[in-house]
């Protein structure tokens, strides 16, 4: 038992420490800053019964170093996390964006389609609308595909995080490349619709790879809704124009409506509040 | 949502921190400076943690659940009933095997290089 005489180097100590503890970050000294104390004091109880001042010194000396090093390692942990939640919220309203902005694609074809007068000079208007949803669209899914990584990729897998991050960036790439190509190389422009169906694509696989791991709080099938609509559509059209030309404007719209309707769900369950993966690697 | 990973294998390699940590565990639910005890004895005082690390880490595991917290309370007589005491899950247990089996896989390279000069270890000539 320690005397009260040697109670008081460790009272003080303790207090310095306890004082000390006002460098970590808020949360983490709420949730340990008393069990950090109260193993700080065993560590002194014992240090200065077994070694006296000398061993309270040597344990000053490692508890300072360590001190430094968590209190800079729980501040970066605490930033790095603060900064994937950010940005994770943001990449999934560019994915609500980018479902309007492809709604407005499609809805723009129906329209042109319906209401052509060349008289009122209205089909430029609906193909500037086509040309801007089809190329701000993939662009704005490559952000949300890229926060569907940072959310759910480490719980999908290492195949559902490569799908979404190849999607992420081929999509985009291809996309872009079609519009800067378009007017220099023929039939280059073709790459602006390839880039939105390879993105989708991709979405779609990592659909299935979803409904095997389950990383979503539920509907795991949304991605394969939000993904498999439009590449199918485009390939089959690649394949067979005839096939695609005969379904009717319907089918059409109901396919490109729930499409829409499950990316908007997956843009707000990236925007909702999240809880952070820790990766224990950091530990 | 599964705000944990679920293969053991992704946590590999394990950094030395969290394998003696769940090292320490092993053998049953311990409080944070009876895990530290127990590190330092494991390690015989290589490995020494201060509170923060012990505690940056073990918040860390406990999100990946790699462990987890006792809802159990101590005999007050036998301990401070305010000590919060942590186990291992079963998750922990296969990633600090599969570690271990891989640390073991580094020796036997090691020992089949000649580079392990120790009798406890192996013989080198």
């Amino acid at each position: 038992m320690i005397t009260k005489t040697s109670r008081n180097p460790v009272d003080s100590s303790v207090s310095i420490y306890r004082f000390l503890l006002a460098a970590y970050p808020q949360a983490f000294r709420e949730e340990y800053g008393d069990d950090m104390v109260q193993v700080f004091r065993d560590f002194c109880i014992r240090a200065y019964l077994n070694q006296g001042p000398n061993g309270m010194f040597r344990l000053w000396a490692t508890t300072l170093l360590d001190l430094i090093r968590s209190v800079i390692e729980e501040h970066l942990q605490k930033e790095t996390n603060m900064n994937k939640s950010s940005y994770i919220r943001v990449s999934g309203w560019a994915l609500i964006l980018g479902a309007f902005s492809f709604f407005m694609f499609f809805l723009s074809i129906f329209l042109e389609e319906y209401f052509y007068d060349p008289g009122l000079r209205i089909s430029g208007f609906y193909q500037n609308v086509q040309d801007i949803g089809i190329v701000i669209s993939p662009l704005l899914f490559g952000a949300g595909m890229f926060g569907l990584r940072a959310k759910y990729g480490d719980s999908s897998g290492a195949t559902g995080k490569t799908l979404l991050l190849l999607g992420g960036i081929l999509g985009p790439l291809t996309a872009i490349a079609g519009l800067i190509g378009a007017e220099k190389v023929e039939n280059m422009w073709l790459l602006i619709f390839w880039g939105p169906a390879i993105l989708l694509a991709f979405l779609t696989g990592f659909g299935f790879v979803a409904l095997k791991s389950k990383p979503l709080p539920r509907w795991n099938w949304l991605p394969i809704l939000a993904g498999a609509w439009f590449p199918i559509n485009f390939f089959s059209y690649l394949i067979s124009p005839d096939l695609v030309e005969g379904l009717t404007t319907k089918w059409i719209s109901i396919g490109a409506l729930i499409q829409v309707i499950a990316m908007l769900i997956l843009g707000y369950y990236l925007q909702a509040r999240m809880v952070q993966n820790p990766s224990p690697s950091t530990a | 949502m599964a705000d944990t990973l679920n293969n053991p294998e992704d946590f590999l390699p394990l950094t030395p921190t969290v394998f003696n940590i769940l090292l320490a565990l092993v053998d049953g639910e311990k409080h944070g400076y009876g895990i530290m005890l127990e590190v330092e004895k494991n390690t015989q005082g290589q490995v020494l943690m201060g509170p923060g690390t012990l505690y940056g880490s073990i918040k860390r595991m406990l999100k990946a659940n790699l462990i987890e917290e006792c809802d159990e309370r101590p005999d007050p007589q036998l301990d401070d009933q305010r000590r919060r005491y942590y186990r291992m899950t079963g998750l922990g247990n296969r990633a600090l095997r599969m570690e271990a089996e891989r640390l073991a896989a580094q020796v036997q390279m090691a020992r089949a290089k000649n580079l392990l000069i120790n009798p406890h270890f192996g013989l080198s000539s």
